[in-house]
This record gives structure tokens, C-alpha cells and sequence, in this order.
């Protein structure tokens, strides 16, 4: 036993259990002895070494050796061990009397315990009697999958979330929507909370490519755990800013124990998931045009072949000529495989008193454009001191600096995606004859988005600390006092930087703008809790706090050009001024809290809550707003009646819970009549009135209802089903004014909107053996939105090609309705859609879509989206896997305008849907002929043809890991290692094909970075 | 004991952390409540300041207003469909996608000068020449709010000389509206008084000193000359005209000469220039403005036709020739090249009201009245100045005064109301136009409806009192 404690290398830190040889040895000559030995495993029965042994009742016990193998002397009166380890549910085994024993011990993750737990920044919850609706997400599964931001992560892995990315090159804005969407004009994000503490969150980008979304800046793998709460109960705690449901996020924390130190690196490539809106190549295209020529100059100008040929032999080198080093291929000159890689590091343990966890970590991921990347360092240190019995305090810090540079999106002239499919084509070559980059292309000006991309920039550095400190302090056993202190700080400092060597700095000889913002926010919360059991089957939980945040942002940016040298950047190099700006904004919140849980018997739950919010982002009058929730939950499988059925239902929970919480306009100000600054005339300051206000301007409020029903049969299968209906009312709307009154719009209170829908969950455990290991998950999530009230005087505002109207979904599609290709004369055809007496839309057709009438085409909305998960562990080998769906919503293609030009831009590029255009009398097809200066273009009309089907399924993650057998990594001293191979968005099949369907939020999309595939391969080591 | 200082530290923070309720109250800090803004002069002249600055937006007199008389003229034209004037020049808008710029931006200088016209009598008086600056101040603002009509009223209705203004025009507004606000509009004839009012209260107040890029007496002046011919009060016309010309020439002001003439375009606040709106390097409408959309660096936008290249080429001496160049088979107009301290084009200043056009005005004026004599004198100004071999003998034309205006005018954004308001038709000739214009867009009149602006959807869905107000042909587009 000696010789076992001596090479175990970490019994120092059990200072907790003294080993008391001396008193052993003695006891060896003076009572009878029973030897027990065994050994200690884990659930796939890999030996736990360092794990604590010890005789109940006293201090005597072992740690295990490498192998988890024990040997301990018992005497007759002592007949329970208590086996411990870090990060496992301990275990106390009963001796059989009077014998010497083999034992083999299994401990449990403890992990598994900890999900079924809803920690909120008011109190934690055991799942298995919260009322609410909340949903954790396990980061387990998805640890292996590289993302910049771990929002991207819970697409598919839950129900009733939504994700989308405006941008998906590395470190883009990401878009959560908990059930639906909530809010016309004000914010529809939910509220983000890292480990109690209300985070700054969104889009912080000041530059066009993308965004640049704050969360990129905290590391996936310091989260331990996500929860998404989606109802009112925990929510209205939050207040004004829960409307829109709430994400906590728990860090990782020190366990009491050994220290554990892990290591993990992956590195991988990514490139697009689907095709992304194809071209036709150099002589594709020429072909085109030159059918286009004859077709101009036979079916429009009625020229006989003859003569067609000529015309079209003495255009065709205008429009298509081969350039000198042949045609070029532009996705491959702005294009890329992207490279990523990451490298963690992270030591976590403590003692008794002291827990601690840190980590360091660095992250490097390039876009698919050459001037994408991100760039990330972070730390973080989590500490918690038990300074007393009653006094314990602690600190959650982090750093972490993020750079990101983007490539130009959207429509500008040199964004690559953009350029390469519309603006510059295969005809147009990026370096003339002499090496010099070419600086003339015919649909495109002077901007060569070639040297635009090897010589400009778009960077951006965030800085951040998030800081938290706390202190807890017990009165007495159920009165217990917190105070929470916190300050987030965000540094973004950006450069925009055009090369006098490139069309957008030739002009002005380079030019260099620079920005510096700051985000502050500083919260405190101060929190007084009381807990107590009366009779026994009472349990009483009161809370009551007091919160204030202080939330304000500044700003400076100086812009200047005219560069002396093309290599530095710096703007004191610079000698002309053009603009120097700052300002500052600053927002405020008082709350009251309070919070009421009762419970009988764990079998009857009721909760009641009530916050006052006063804000600084309305008026004194309208200022202060109260939001409350009741919930209840009747746990079925703990009555008395349900006792026969217990080992077919293993638990029965039926909740429910209503509530309201709010949302404050984004305008800080938008409460006041303003006249603004900064609209100077030559050189002399000039004010402008800039805002009128809504003398009514209150809180936007947000009514929640839900029911929930909780199963587990068989102790393998767990089934919730949830339904839900949200309405918000008050909503805070830009309503539409006269513009005589020299203002467009006013922010006021008027629309009501509502989001009703059911969630299912699934959960089975298929096997579950010492070796295998199967488990499957799936999500369903259907939710309709509906605008109930616009603005009370219009039913109907138009909004492009969409409608918000009463009684649809804000996310409408309305346009003219195309009736394909007529297949004499390739013309495009629509519908007339007048209405006839009996109110019945008129299918006429038409070739001039002037006398089509726009018509409802349905919602961007999918009817069903959900996700398939599935892990399986066969001994040393893990696999997991999800997929996702989406089935009934539409997306409109914004590019067409641009793409789908019929032969009317023969300078442009031509899509590859021009492969199955009309050639000749009788095609049937649904694209157009193609025509040089087609006087019936297609992108000149908004028409259904541009809708297409979002549906598809997605191989959004999967992950093959390899674990080496304990046996030989415990040789080296190591506890863990393990290699991987991760993929996302491996496989889609869309019911599209020409852009990838998971679009931007709203149902529209242009020019902007599709998701990626990426590959991963990567190590683990814990040792 | 130790419990002590506990307690003692938790009291603190919470009294240390209870706020008092003035601490939610916060103030922009790039901005001050309206009910406060015009206390004083100085406040008075920053709100003018921020009227001339609406007016540099490319959505009024930066761009749009400049050139869409132009576009839609058969001087100056799209380079390609897909251009920022496209739809102006192939009139493809209708009732929906009818841009609102021409027609909200005008309503925001109107609210912008009834702000400062409401506060005007209330301003402090401490020097004692404070009175006089207030009258300037308040004549700048009407005259500026009577600019802002006239626009509204030429843009949006018919000619006046169509049916002596019976048609409907932009909205008379001479208070401060409430957000609730939904006026109907006014006739054309309405809309002209009251910017003959406006005009007529102005001048007394005026100064006649010339404060670059800002309004004086001989701007307003020559506004209403303006405004009186486009209405066919021809001698009123002639009258207003002829007195700007003599008193601001007794005030400096004088035509260009030949020998000045290219290099002129490139002088600020020079001799001519009676209003301009002024651009800097570091102040100006962007590239979306005039400056860049005519320049071929810039975003190429806009090219003069072949026809009128042909048209000023005929005469090859003559010195607005120099103002075109060519390159391969597109045609540039040279007025907006810099301010004479840069050669960046959006730093070119935007030429509104100058001398030259109210000697034209004059002439045509002269030629309706008719007055042969003064018609010959006025238009020889111009005539001879451009090619001091050439003069008009005999009796002056209307179509030769109109020529002149197109030569000289081009790219002020004069030609569709020149055109309109005379009944002459236009027609779209030469090979540079868009193949993809149809017939009707080659060849109009004022018969035609699209030579007005339809009202924009958000007045027209925002106000029920103009909803049924829709210029003539769009409801049926």
C-alpha cells in the first residue's frame, strides 16, 4: 500500500483525506483484518487512477494507482467504502462481512447530472421540477466542430431556435431567433448571460463585410453549458431585455481534486457547402452572346440570317473577345480553400477551499475569400474561494482579442462574390500584357476586385475583458446575501485601407480610415435569497434584488488620404484631413426584483415572479415598466396512484407557465424631439432637426404562454412536447407619416404580432452496454407568426418585394406571378391575377408584366425545421452526427436583378440558368431566350420566379474520434488522448441548387458569404 | 467581529450602488431637443446652415435635382440601363417605385424654414444690427422655402402654361405640421402664388451683400424672374429680370467673358454665380452626387447624347465646346471639375441660379412679350459671349432663345421644363440613346403623363388626402 501511494502522482492534493499509517500498522496486531482490493473504472471501463477510497465514518483511506487498483485494510467494525473522483458521482459500496474482496467499481460521469439542472442568474433549478420551458444544449457533442462563435453551434441541436448568418465568413454577425420573431423595429435578440451576467452582444462591425459578432470573442471551449430559456417563468426575471428568450452560458469551473490539464489542437480547410450561384465560362458565354446577337438581330430587328451573322460576327468581340493570356477564371482568382486551425490549453482543479479553472487558447481561421480571416487570443481564469463557512467569493475573468479582416459583400463593385458572378467575366483579364494589373473592365469601370483584393483591407480588432466578481455570504443556513460586480469592456479598433495602386485609393492617392469604439457596460446586482422546508413537504424559495446597469459607448474616427508610400499606413502619414468624427451614447437601467417558489411534496410546483424595470430610454412618465410570470407544474409520476406504472413511466410532468416581459426601443433618445449636429455648410456648423417623437413612446411587451408535457418511459426514452402562443403587443414600430410633415417615419407603440408553435423533443437511449454505447435525439419545430395590428391605420405596407400585412406572417412575399416561357417566341409570360366578381384572381397571361398585378406568395417562414442527433461510443471509437432540416419556407433571390438579365447586360456575366434558356419555337423551359439588349429582360420585374425553395437536409456536423487505450497512454503519464476527424456541412441536399438554402434572416439573398464545409482533424490530450 | 466588517462592507456596496432617479436621465450627445434649438442669431443662422446642407444632399440639388431635368431631356442620358439616372431617363418609374427624394426632400426644407420663421420675431435683438441680420435670415428661409415649392410644383405638376395651373402640384405649408399631419395638395396656381408671395416678402428682407453659397436679394430675384416666366407672366418676367441684372451688376456681378468662360467653371462664388450650393473636399454629396455620376472616373453615370454634342459642335468655336470631351463614342460634360483649390470633382459646387440664365430669361421674356429690341439685346449676351464672331439679327425666335438655353444651361437641370412649360416636343434622336427605349420615351410632349413625377407610395399610403390625389395615368400603369 505504501509502495502504491508513493508513484501516484498527484496524493498531495488530497489533503482532505490524511492517511494515517501509523494508526493502521498498529491496528494490525490489535483487531481483526479484512483486505479489500479492487479496481476502480469508469462507464466504458477505462481504470480511474487518483481516484479517493475511503472508509466511511472516518479519515482513513487510498488514492488508486495507474491501473484504478486499491488495496485497503478494513476492521471488523468498518464495512462501507466511499469512492470519489473528480468530474464522477461518488459511490459508497457495502463489504460483505468478515471476507477478503474483489471489487469492481463503476463510477458514473457526473456530467449526466448536471444537465438536468437550469442554472439562472436567480437561483438554479433541478429540471425535473422547473415549471418553465429551457433547454440545454450539450457543447459535448459539438466541441469538435470549429466555429468562431458557438451560436452557430445550436442550429439544429434544439427546437425553437432559429440561426441564421447575415455573413459567413469567419467571425460574421450570427442571428438567434427563440421562437420566431418577436419585434418589428426593436431588437428581436435574445439576451445573452455568461455565468449570471448579461453580456454586450450582437453585431459590433463599423465596416461593410459581413459584421463582426461580439461572441466570436468568447472561446466555444471555456462553455461548459448552454440554456435556452424560451417561456416567461425564468425569463421575466430578465425583464426588459427577455423578451426574446434568453441564452445562459456557464463556464467551465475548477472541481475540488487533481489538476487536470488538457491540450487540444485541430487544423482543417474550408470551402462552400453548395455550389454558389455557377456562371458560364469564357466560351460558354460567348456562345450565349453570340446567340443572343443573332437573336437580336433576327427575332427584334428582323434581319435576314445573312445579314444577322454579320451583325453578330462584328459585335462579338466587343462583348466576348478572348483575352490575351486566354479566358480567365475568376473564382479562382478571388477564391480560395480556406485553412483553419486552433490550439487550447486549459489546467482546472483546487482544493477544499479553492477552485479554479483557466485556459488559454488561440484560434486562426481564413475565409474562402482571400481577404477573410480571424485571428483570435483568449483566456479566461475562473476562481471561487471559500473564504468562511458562511463567506465565499469569487471571479469570472476574461480576455480575449479577436482580429478579423473581411472581404466586401453585398454589391459593391469589387466584393468577389459579386464581381466574380456578375461584374467582371471570363472575357476580362485581371493583368495586362506587361504585368501591370488591368484597370479597365466594361461593366465594372476601373475597379479590378484583383487588386483590390491583394492590396486593400478591411481589419478589425476587438479587445475585450469581461469581469465579474461575487461574493455570496450565508447568514444563516437558508438566508443567504449575493452581490455580483461586473464590467465588460470592448476596445473594436478599425482600418479601412485603399491602395493608390487600386481604383477606390487612385482617386485620392490612398486613403486610410481609422476607428476607434468602446463598449462599457458596468452591472452590479445585489440579491437576497431564503430558502427553507416546513413540515417537511413545504419548500419555500423567496428572492428579492435590487439591479442597476450602466451601458454607454464612444467613439473616434479619423479619416485621410493622399499617401506618400503604398507600404505605410499609418494616417499621420497622410496629408489630407477629410474627416475626424466621435461621439458618444449611453443608456441606463434601475431594477427591482423578486421571486416566489413553492413546492409540496415535490409534487405540486408554483412560481411566481415580478420585476420593475426603470430605463433611461424613455420618457420619466412612460419610464418604469412591471413584468411578472406565474408557473406551475403537477409532477404526475410522484403521486401515489402512478406507483403501478412506475417501471413503464419513469416520470410524468405536466407544466405551465404565463408571463410578460418587455423590450425598450434601440434608440437611445427615441423618446425626444431632436435637432442634431454635424450637418455643416462650408465649413460652418449646421443643426437639422432630426427626430420627431411618439409623446406616448412606452415599452414594447411580450405575453408568453406555454404547457409542457415531460415523459420518460423505460428509463431510455424521453419525450417533451411543448406548446406555446407569444403576442407581442405594443409593438415599437417605425409607423409611416405623411412626408409633408418632413419626416418619414415615427418610433411608436401601435402593432400587435403573434408567434404561436410546438416543440418536441426525443430522446432515446437505443443501447447501453459496458462496450456500445447508442443515442439518438430529435427536435421538431413548427411556429407561425402572424401580425395581428399594423399600425392601426394601414392593413397592408409594402416593403420591396414583400408586404407586412394583417394576418400574414411578417416575412410575406408579394410580386407579380410568372407563368413560365412562352414556347413560340421564348418570351417571359406572367399572370394578369385581376380579380373577378366573385373575388377569384383572373389566371390570364400575359407577356407585359405591367398588366400583372402582384399577388400573396407565401412566406419566407419553413413550416417544419428540426434536427437528428446521434452519438454512438464502441469502446475506444466515438461517432456523433446531426442533421438538420428545414421544409416549407422560401427565400428570394435579390441577385436576379442583377443576374438574370436576359441578354439586356452583354457586358455582365451570364448564369449557368442561361444553359436551359428558350432556343427555338416549341422549347419548353422556364428560363427566357437570350437576347443582346433584350427589351424584355427579366430582371427588371419583381416576379415569382425568383422564389425558390429553402427545403433541405443537412449533415450539419459529424465527428469520428479514437481514444487510445488507457493502458498505454497511462505509460506516458497521460490520462487521455485522443484523435479526431470533424466535418460541417458535409452533405446538403437542397430542393435548390443554384445558392446554398440556409439565406439570411428574411428570406432574401444577395451577395452575401454562403456557409462553409469545413474539414478537422485534431488531438486531445488530458493529463 | 469579522462578521462585523462583513456587514459593514455589504451595507456599503448597497448603499454605494442605490442610485437616485435623475440617474436615468441622459441627454444625446450629438443632438438638442428641438424645443430648444433656435434661441438666438447664431442658433437662426446654424438652422440656415442646415437647410443649405439638405439642399447638398444628392437627393435635392446634389444630384437629383440637377440632373433630372437634363436625363429626362435629349441632352444628357444614362451610359446603360443599369445606371443611377436610368430610370429617370427611360422614365420606368410608376406609382411604386416613384423614388420620393424630389418630393420629400423639399417638405424637409419647408419644415426646416418654417422652424426658423416661427422663432424669427422671437429672437433676442442685442446689436444693433441684429434686426437687419434677422431680416436676412428670415428673407434666406422664405426664399428657401419658396425654392423648395417651385421644385415640388415643377416636378410633380403640369406646366403652368398648360392649363393655367389648374392641375395639382406639391403642398403649401406655412407652419410647423404635427406628426399627424395629412394635407391635400394644392394646385399649381396656388403653389405659384404663394411662391410669389414668399418671394415678394423676401427681397425687401434680403441683403444684396454675396455670402458664398447662401441666398442674398439678387438670388431671390432671379428665382422669381424665373417663376414668373415658367408661369407665362411675361412681363413680370422681363420686369424681375431686368432688375436683377441692373442691380446686381451695380452690385459686382457681371457676366463672364469669352476669354473667362472655361475657367470660370472651376472658380467658386465667382462673378456670375447668384446662388450655388458649395461643395468641399471634405463636404460634399459623395460619389452618389452630380459631380461624380457625370465624371468618367466616377461612377460614369450620366453622358451627354451624340445629338447634343453634334448640336454644340456645329459651331466649333464656339467656347461651351470646350465643356465636352469625348472619349471614344461618349460624351462628357466638363462643368463640374473641381472648386479651383482641387481638382476632385465632388468638390465642384453646384450651380442653382447665375446671371447667364437670367439674361435667357430676360430674352425669352422679351421674345413672348414681344420686345424685339430687348429680346436681341439680352440673348446677344449670351450669343456673342460663347463666339464673339456670331450674333442673332432680326426678329429673335423662341426656338432660338431655347437653343441658346440648352448650350448654355446644359446640366443645371433645366431642359424638360424648358421644354414643357413651351409645349415643345421632344424627340430623342442620335445613336447614342438606349436601344431599349420604346417609342413614347423617344418622342413627348406635355400630353404625355410622364413627363411629371408620380407622387411617392409612402404619401400615398401614409396620407389619405392625397391617395386619391395620383398624378393622371400612373393609377393605371
Amino acid at each position: 500500500m505504501l509502495l502504491a501511494l508513493s508513484v501516484l502522482p498527484f496524493t498531495n492534493t488530497y489533503a482532505e483525506v490524511p492517511l494515517q499509517e501509523n494508526t493502521n500498522r498498529n491496528s494490525l496486531v490489535s483487531q481483526q483484518q479484512v483486505t479489500v482490493s479492487g479496481v476502480v473504472v469508469d462507464s466504458k471501463g477505462e481504470p480511474i487512477p487518483g481516484a479517493s477510497v475511503l472508509i466511511k465514518g472516518t479519515t482513513k483511506g487510498v488514492t488508486t494507482d495507474m491501473n484504478g487498483r486499491f488495496t485497503l485494510a478494513l476492521s471488523s467494525a468498518e464495512n462501507t467504502l466511499m469512492i470519489s473522483f473528480v468530474g464522477m458521482k461518488s459511490k459508497e459500496i457495502i463489504i460483505p462481512e468478515g471476507q477478503n474482496s474483489e471489487l469492481n467499481i463503476i463510477l458514473e460521469d457526473e456530467s449526466i447530472q448536471l444537465e438536468d439542472l437550469i442554472v439562472t442568474a436567480y437561483g438554479t433549478y433541478k429540471k425535473s421540477s422547473y415549471a418553465g420551458s429551457a433547454t440545454t444544449v450539450k457543447t459535448e457533442a459539438l466541441k469538435d466542430v470549429p466555429t468562431a462563435n458557438f451560436a452557430q453551434m445550436l442550429q439544429g441541436s434544439t427546437s425553437g431556435v432559429q440561426v441564421s448568418t447575415s455573413s459567413n465568413q469567419p467571425g460574421g454577425a450570427v442571428s438567434l431567433r427563440v421562437r420566431g420573431l418577436g419585434s418589428f423595429n426593436a431588437s428581436n435578440n435574445p439576451l445573452y448571460v455568461v455565468d449570471g451576467v448579461p453580456m454586450i452582444a450582437g453585431d459590433i462591425s463599423t465596416q461593410s463585410g459581413g459584421g463582426f459578432d461580439i461572441m466570436s470573442s468568447i472561446n466555444p471551449s471555456d462553455i461548459e453549458s448552454l440554456i435556452i430559456i424560451k417561456d416567461a417563468a425564468a425569463a421575466s426575471l430578465y425583464g426588459s431585455r427577455a423578451a426574446n428568450g434568453v441564452i445562459l452560458i456557464k463556464t467551465k469551473t475548477g472541481k475540488k481534486g487533481k489538476t487536470i490539464f488538457t491540450y487540444k489542437s485541430d487544423f482543417g480547410t474550408s470551402e462552400f457547402a453548395t455550389q454558389y450561384r455557377p456562371i458560364l465560362n469564357g466560351q460558354e458565354r460567348r456562345d450565349v452572346i453570340y446567340e443572343g446577337l443573332i437573336n437580336r438581330a433576327t427575332m427584334v430587328d428582323g434581319l435576314d440570317a445573312t445579314a444577322a451573322t454579320a451583325y453578330a460576327d462584328g459585335l462579338i468581340d466587343t462583348y466576348a473577345p478572348v483575352p490575351w493570356d486566354g479566358f480567365a477564371d475568376w473564382n479562382k482568382l478571388l477564391m480560395r480553400k480556406g485553412a483553419h486551425q486552433n490550439h487550447e490549453f486549459s489546467a482546472s482543479g483546487g482544493t477544499e477551499k479553492l477552485t479554479f479553472f483557466s485556459s488559454l487558447g488561440y484560434t486562426e481561421q481564413e475565409g474562402v475569400s482571400y481577404q477573410s480571416m480571424l485571428k483570435r487570443v483568449s483566456g479566461r481564469l475562473n476562481l471561487n474561494f471559500k473564504a468562511t463557512e458562511r463567506l465565499e467569493i469569487g471571479a469570472n475573468v476574461l480576455f480575449s482579442n479577436v482580429q478579423q479582416d473581411v472581404s466586401d459583400e453585398g454589391g459593391t463593385y469589387t466584393s468577389p462574390l459579386y464581381s466574380s458572378r456578375n461584374t467582371v467575366t471570363p472575357s476580362n483579364p485581371a493583368y495586362n500584357e506587361d504585368g501591370t494589373y488591368a484597370t479597365w473592365f466594361p461593366r465594372n469601370g476601373d475597379r479590378n476586385p484583383k487588386s483590390a483584393k491583394d492590396l486593400n483591407y478591411n481589419r478589425q480588432w476587438l479587445t475585450k475583458a469581461f469581469n465579474t466578481l461575487y461574493a455570496e455570504y450565508k447568514f444563516t443556513k437558508e438566508l443567504r446575501f449575493k452581490t455580483t460586480f461586473s464590467y465588460d469592456y470592448n476596445l473594436l479598433k478599425g482600418n479601412e485601407w485603399n491602395d493608390p495602386r487600386t481604383s477606390d485609393g487612385s482617386k485620392v492617392n490612398g486613403d486610410m480610415n481609422v476607428e476607434y469604439r468602446d463598449y462599457k457596460k458596468l452591472i452590479s446586482s445585489n440579491v437576497i435569497g431564503y430558502e427553507r422546508s416546513f413540515f417537511e413537504k413545504h419548500n419555500v424559495d423567496v428572492l428579492a434584488g435590487y439591479e442597476f446597469e450602466d451601458y454607454k459607448r464612444d467613439n473616434l474616427e479619423g479619416y485621410k488620404s493622399n499617401f506618400p508610400n503604398v507600404d505605410k499606413h499609418d494616417i499621420s502619414n497622410a496629408s489630407a484631413l477629410a474627416d475626424v468624427s466621435g461621439s458618444s451614447s449611453q443608456s441606463r437601467m434601475i431594477s427591482y426584483i423578486s421571486r416566489l417558489n413553492y413546492n409540496f411534496d415535490s409534487k405540486y410546483f408554483f412560481g411566481v415572479s415580478f420585476r420593475r424595470d426603470g430605463s433611461s430610454r424613455l420618457k420619466p412618465e412612460n419610464r418604469w415598466g412591471n413584468f411578472w410570470s406565474l408557473s406551475g407544474a403537477w409532477k404526475v409520476s410522484n403521486e401515489s396512484f402512478m406507483e403501478p406504472f412506475k417501471k413503464i413511466i419513469n416520470d410524468l410532468k405536466l407544466r405551465t407557465s404565463y408571463g410578460v416581459n418587455g423590450t425598450l426601443p434601440s434608440s437611445y433618445n427615441g423618446f425626444m424631439n431632436l435637432t442634431g449636429f454635424g450637418y455643416d455648410y462650408d465649413g460652418q456648423p449646421g443643426i437639422v432637426e432630426n427626430q420627431i417623437a411618439y409623446p406616448k413612446l412606452s415599452w414594447e411587451t411580450n405575453y408568453n404562454f406555454n404547457v409542457g408535457l415531460d415523459m420518460e418511459f423505460f428509463e431510455r426514452l424521453n419525450v417533451t412536447v411543448e406548446y406555446y402562443t407569444r403576442t407581442t403587443k405594443d409593438l415599437l414600430m417605425d409607423m409611416p407619416l405623411s412626408l409633408t410633415t418632413g419626416f418619414s417615419s415615427i418610433l411608436t407603440n401601435v402593432g400587435k404580432m403573434e408567434n404561436k408553435g410546438v416543440e418536441l423533443e426525443i430522446q432515446s437511449k437505443n443501447i447501453k452496454t459496458k462496450d456500445l454505447n447508442w443515442t439518438t435525439s430529435l427536435n421538431l419545430t413548427k411556429n407561425t407568426n402572424k401580425i395581428l395590428v399594423l399600425n392601426g391605420i394601414q392593413t397592408e405596407i409594402a416593403s420591396g418585394v414583400q408586404v407586412r400585412m394583417v394576418g400574414q406572417p411578417y416575412y410575406t412575399f408579394k410580386m407579380i406571378e410568372f407563368a413560365g416561357i412562352n414556347p413560340d417566341n421564348g418570351n417571359p409570360q406572367f399572370y394578369t391575377n385581376t380579380t373577378d366578381a366573385n373575388g377569384k384572381l383572373v389566371k390570364d397571361i400575359t407577356e407585359d408584366p405591367k398588366n400583372a398585378l402582384p399577388i400573396l406568395m407565401g412566406s419566407a417562414d419553413p413550416k417544419l425545421t428540426g434536427g437528428l442527433t446521434n452519438n454512438i461510443t464502441y469502446k475506444w471509437f466515438d461517432l456523433g452526427f446531426t442533421f438538420t432540416f428545414s421544409l416549407g419556407g422560401q427565400s428570394y433571390d435579390n441577385a436576379a436583378q442583377k443576374l438574370e438579365h436576359s441578354g439586356s447586360e452583354p457586358d455582365a456575366n451570364i448564369s449557368a440558368i442561361y444553359k436551359d434558356r428558350w432556343r427555338k419555337p416549341g422549347d419548353n423551359t422556364s428560363i427566357e431566350a437570350f437576347i443582346y439588349n433584350n427589351p424584355s429582360r427579366m430582371n427588371d420585374y419583381a416576379n415569382s420566379r425568383r422564389l425558390h425553395s429553402t427545403n433541405h437536409i443537412r449533415l450539419k456536423n459529424i465527428t469520428l474520434g479514437v481514444n487510445a487505450p488507457k493502458q498505454w497512454v497511462s505509460k506516458i503519464k497521460v490520462d487521455k488522448v485522443r484523435i479526431f476527424c470533424s466535418a460541417s456541412n458535409l452533405l446538403t441536399w437542397a430542393a435548390y441548387d443554384q445558392y446554398d438554402p440556409e439565406v439570411p434572416t428574411g428570406g432574401s439573398a444577395y451577395f452575401e458569404m454562403p456557409p462553409l464545409k469545413t474539414l478537422t482533424f485534431g488531438i486531445d490530450i488530458n493529463f | 467581529m469579522k462578521y462585523n466588517k462583513i456587514l459593514i462592507t455589504l451595507a456599503a456596496i448597497f448603499i454605494f450602488t442605490a442610485c437616485k432617479k435623475e440617474w436615468l436621465d441622459l441627454e444625446p450627445s450629438t443632438a438638442i431637443e428641438t424645443e430648444s434649438s433656435i434661441k438666438s442669431l447664431r442658433d437662426a443662422n446654424y438652422a440656415l446652415n442646415g437647410i443649405y446642407n439638405t439642399l447638398q444632399s444628392y437627393e435635392y440639388y446634389g444630384a437629383r435635382m440637377t440632373y433630372y431635368a437634363d436625363v429626362t431631356g435629349d441632352d444628357a442620358q444614362a451610359k446603360s440601363n443599369t445606371k443611377r439616372c436610368a430610370n429617370y431617363y427611360m422614365f420606368r418609374y410608376n406609382r411604386d417605385n416613384a423614388p420620393s427624394s424630389l418630393w420629400y426632400l423639399p417638405l424637409k426644407v419647408t419644415r426646416f424654414s418654417n422652424n426658423i420663421l416661427a422663432q424669427a420675431d422671437n429672437l433676442p435683438v442685442v446689436l444693433e444690427t441684429d434686426q437687419a441680420d434677422i431680416n436676412h435670415v428670415k428673407g434666406q428661409a422664405l426664399t428657401l422655402r419658396a425654392l423648395a415649392l417651385f421644385d415640388a410644383t415643377r416636378v410633380y405638376g403640369y406646366p403652368y402654361t398648360k392649363d393655367n395651373g389648374a392641375s395639382l402640384g406639391g403642398c403649401i405649408i406655412t407652419s410647423i405640421p404635427d406628426y399627424d399631419y395629412k394635407p391635400a395638395r394644392n394646385t399649381v396656381a396656388e403653389c405659384y402664388n404663394q411662391v410669389i408671395s414668399d418671394l415678394t416678402t423676401a427681397i425687401p428682407l434680403l441683403k444684396n451683400i454675396k455670402t458664398p453659397g447662401k441666398i442674398n436679394k439678387f438670388a431671390a430675384m432671379a428665382l422669381l424672374s424665373r417663376v414668373y416666366l415658367y408661369m407665362g407672366d411675361n412681363t413680370n418676367a422681363l420686369l424681375t429680370a431686368e432688375a436683377t441684372i441692373n442691380e446686381s451688376i451695380t452690385a459686382g456681378y457681371k457676366l463672364w467673358t469669352n476669354a473667362e468662360y472655361v475657367a470660370q467653371w472651376k472658380v467658386a462664388f465667382n462673378n456670375e454665380s447668384l446662388f450655388e450650393i458649395v461643395n468641399t473636399d471634405v463636404d460634399n454629396a459623395g460619389n452618389e452626387g452630380a459631380p461624380y455620376l457625370y465624371w468618367k472616373s466616377g461612377y460614369d453615370d450620366i453622358n451627354l447624347t451624340r445629338s447634343f454634342y453634334d448640336l454644340v459642335n456645329t459651331d466649333p468655336l464656339d467656347v461651351r465646346r470646350q465643356l465636352i470631351t469625348t472619349s471614344s463614342t461618349r460624351y462628357y460634360l466638363m462643368k463640374y471639375t473641381g472648386n479651383g483649390t482641387t481638382e476632385l470633382p465632388t468638390a465642384s459646387n453646384i450651380t442653382v441660379l447665375r446671371l447667364s440664365e437670367v439674361y435667357l430669361i430676360a430674352a425669352e421674356a422679351a421674345v413672348k412679350l414681344p420686345d424685339n429690341t430687348k429680346a436681341l439685346a439680352y440673348i446677344n449676351a449670351i450669343v456673342s459671349r460663347a463666339n464673339p464672331a456670331k450674333s442673332i439679327t432680326g426678329t429673335v425666335t423662341l426656338a432660338q432663345v431655347l437653343l441658346e438655353r440648352r448650350k448654355e444651361l446644359i446640366g443645371e437641370g433645366h431642359r424638360l421644363f424648358d421644354a414643357m412649360r413651351n409645349n415643345i416636343t421632344i424627340t430623342r434622336t442620335g445613336t447614342s440613346h438606349l436601344l431599349d427605349l420604346t417609342a413614347e420615351e423617344k418622342t413627348y410632349n406635355w400630353g404625355w403623363y410622364k413627363i411629371v413625377l408620380p407622387i411617392p407610395k409612402a404619401e400615398i399610403d401614409a396620407n389619405p388626402n392625397i391617395r386619391d390625389q395620383q398624378n393622371p395615368g400612373y393609377n393605371a400603369d
